[in-house]
């Protein structure tokens, strides 16, 4: 029993002891700027973690990592997608690695668990994490939404659906927090006896006819999506072959047609619409910069994902340009990126009073290009838009 | 190895461990002695699912159930109702004492990995409910902003130090509870049941009421780990319920060594360290980890604690 304790003692003085011991501490040089990027590298949100981490790093390679005359070093971490295991990195990335901003996340519930810990460290955090309440209740001067929020995106594909004669509607969402809040945006816009069905399936349903078949074209105009990744295809899939898609159009919410979803849907995917802040296809001289160069570099076509991390970089790049590259200097950092104004792939681009994003919305429509391939054609533009805070304080 | 030698080895790791952890806060950078903290929460978790499976042969798939459902306990009533510490923990382990009363009655009428199966369902299920409930426990975005505990004698649990002697106390007052249940007559029926059921209740144990019991005691103790993590990290989240945290602390007991309460520590504290510090410099860290599973497995099958015993019981027979 002693021998127990004694053991017991030992081997977690020695484990905690060895975390300092055994692996040194990573060596920078003084004086660069060092900014940490948290995103999930590992688990089932890797596939969004991982382009948006590159896409970061193409924004600051194409500065050659030099601002203002400083070097700059991105310190990654892996938050697995786990709210748990993203706060502790960021701790690390705070407290270990002394970081001068933070670049990091897209995954709610980690944005959440980590918000009042980047408050009470004054640490400048620019996120792409859709929470609403990220820049409303909990909502700080270091905090940075570079995403549209649940609401700003929902209330932008409803009006689009709205101006093009939409009445009624089904919505189609999540059984999780972006879902229920698109509801929300459709009774805003619509009306609440206007929605004539709301259907909550759970993230990673994997057979949708008992929904799809609920769904009547004689009572509604059209069906509004609110889910993502692999289920947006999914889903697709199933609309097209209960033969949905002929009589009654789909309105993908956000990144609902994203390019890197877009692949995995049916040829008779086309004519799908959605509205969001990216579209791949759009003929500016700054998307074709982005779009050939991620291409060159990662041999993919950049998604909304990749947007939104290229962009906030962009943002941060800067403002620590208007700052001299001061990023000591928290308040002036903050000060700087919240005045910033940035003509990025989708036109201007900036934060709002609260810190959230103001961009342009295009209406997109799936079609097929001249290689057979799906891609969005980038249609109606609703110009700088808002996170409607009046709405929904 | 004489008699005497053991012990007088024995008495001084017993010093040089509690010194390195009482010195622990003046070595260590505020990050790393959050790890520290992290680590002796996850050991405190993992000696309690030891309890089940080391010690009366239980495998249980939804141990984080009981972690989880104080964490919110504790997290709700710390946040919503402004409770402090005296009274959220024993309401949190409450908590999680009922649960294991209920879910006991309906796990142990079954054996094996059936028995497997059934705490994973439950455990599933209050997953479900927490990520369900929106109203009450915030959904996927789960509650943050819960305090630290507020013990009412003018100590701040917001300095990292203080923290870590909380957790320490409180990690070592379990640890020498668990270590006493383990080696009382009550913990050897536990290994009797663990080597023969029919056996014991030939003997005369009602097995059962042992199974049921120890079932609770675990949870009890896994629950404080629960608190504690919600304490440490001041937000509560379904991921705490998750099916994925329960297999991750099975993976720490079986690594540690199933049975020997010091391995599943051990596996716990490793863990940690490489979810944290090597994925700091690869992101193949999940690879890596596979392949100290895999080695363990094949070289180790009774886990690092197993590995030891055998080769100091070679040595002794040398």
């Amino acid at each position: 029993m002693r021998s127990f304790c004694a053991a017991m003692l030992l081997g977690l003085g020695v484990s905690a002891a060895a975390s300092t011991a055994i692996i040194p501490q990573p060596a920078f040089s003084q004086d660069a700027i060092k900014i940490g990027v948290m995103f999930p590298l590992t688990g089932p949100l890797a596939g969004q973690g991982r382009p948006e981490r590159d896409a970061i790093k193409l924004a600051f390679d194409e500065e050659n990592n030099v601002i203002a005359g400083r070097k700059v070093e991105l310190l990654y971490e892996d938050s697995a997608g786990r709210p748990d295991t993203g706060l502790t990195k960021i701790k690390a990335l705070v407290e270990r690695d002394k970081v001068h901003l933070l670049l990091s996340e897209l995954v709610s519930s980690i944005g959440a668990a980590v918000a009042p810990y980047v408050h009470e460290q004054k640490m400048p955090w620019i996120s792409t994490v859709a929470l609403a309440s990220l820049t409303r209740g909990q909502k700080s001067s270091y905090i940075f939404r570079f995403v549209p929020s649940s609401y700003q995106y929902t209330m932008a594909a409803a009006e689009a659906a709205k101006k093009m004669g939409w009445k009624k509607v089904y919505l189609i969402g999540w059984n999780a927090p972006p879902g229920h809040e698109a509801l929300e945006g459709l009774k805003k816009v619509f009306g609440a006896e206007n929605i004539v069905e709301a259907m909550f399936p759970n993230v990673g349903t994997s057979d949708y006819a008992p929904y799809v078949t609920k769904m009547d074209p004689t009572k509604a105009d059209g069906v509004f999506a609110a889910m993502w990744g692999a289920d947006s295809s999914r889903i697709v899939q199933q609309y097209v072959e209960y033969g949905l898609s002929k009589k009654m159009p789909l309105f993908g919410i956000a990144s609902f047609t994203s390019e890197e979803v877009l692949g995995a849907m049916p040829p008779q995917a086309e004519g799908i619409y959605s509205a969001y802040t990216y579209c791949g296809s759009l003929d500016t001289p700054e998307n074709k910069k982005f779009v050939q160069a991620y291409q060159a570099k990662y041999n993919a076509l950049p998604g909304s994902y990749q947007y939104m991390g290229y962009m906030a970089a962009k943002m941060v790049i800067q403002a620590l340009k208007d700052i001299n590259g001061k990023a000591e200097d928290k308040q002036a950092f903050i000060n700087a990126l919240a005045k910033v104004q940035v003509n990025g792939p989708m036109g201007l681009a900036s934060f709002d009073a609260n810190r959230g994003m103001i961009g342009d919305f295009y209406t997109l429509k799936v079609e097929k290009g001249a290689d057979g391939k799906l891609f969005n054609r980038c249609g109606d533009r609703q110009a700088q838009v808002k996170d409607p805070y009046e709405a929904f304080p | 190895m004489t008699g005497t030698s053991y012990s007088r080895w024995i008495g001084l790791a017993f010093a040089a461990g509690l010194f390195v952890l009482l010195v622990l806060p003046k070595i260590l950078a505020p990050y790393y002695l959050g790890l520290a903290v992290k680590m002796m929460i996850f050991a405190l978790f993992a000696m309690s699912l030891d309890l089940l499976i080391g010690f009366t042969g239980m495998a249980s798939l939804g141990h984080a159930a009981y972690f989880g459902l104080s964490a919110y306990a504790t997290g709700l009533l710390a946040l919503k109702l402004g409770w402090n510490v005296w009274l959220a923990l024993p309401a949190g382990l409450i908590m999680s004492g009922l649960a294991a009363v209920l879910f006991g009655l309906l796990a142990l009428r079954t054996r094996g990995s059936y028995f497997l199966m059934i705490t994973l369902a439950l455990s599933q299920l209050m997953w479900g409910i927490a990520f369900g409930w929106r109203s009450l426990t915030g959904g996927d975005d789960g509650l943050p902003s819960v305090p630290r505990p507020d013990l009412g004698i003018g100590i701040s649990m917001a300095d990292g130090a203080n923290f870590y002697y909380f957790v320490l106390l409180i990690a070592a007052i379990a640890t020498f509870l668990m270590v006493r249940i383990v080696s009382s007559p009550f913990g050897y029926a536990l290994r009797g049941i663990r080597e023969s059921e029919t056996r014991m209740l030939a003997l005369g144990y009602n097995v059962w009421l042992y199974k049921f019991a120890i079932f609770i005691i675990a949870a009890l103790f896994a629950g404080l780990a629960g608190i504690l993590y919600v304490y440490y990290n001041r937000f509560v989240s379904p991921d705490y319920i998750h099916v994925a945290r329960s297999a991750e602390v099975l993976l720490m007991v079986i690594l540690g060594g199933a049975g020997t309460l010091i391995g599943p520590a051990f596996g716990a504290a490793l863990i940690v360290f490489f979810e944290n510090l090597i994925s700091a410099y690869t992101e193949r860290w999940v690879m890596l980890m596979g392949f100290v599973y895999l080695i363990v497995a094949l070289f180790a099958p009774n886990g690092i604690a197993g590995l030891i015993r055998d080769y100091r019981k070679k040595r002794a027979s040398s």
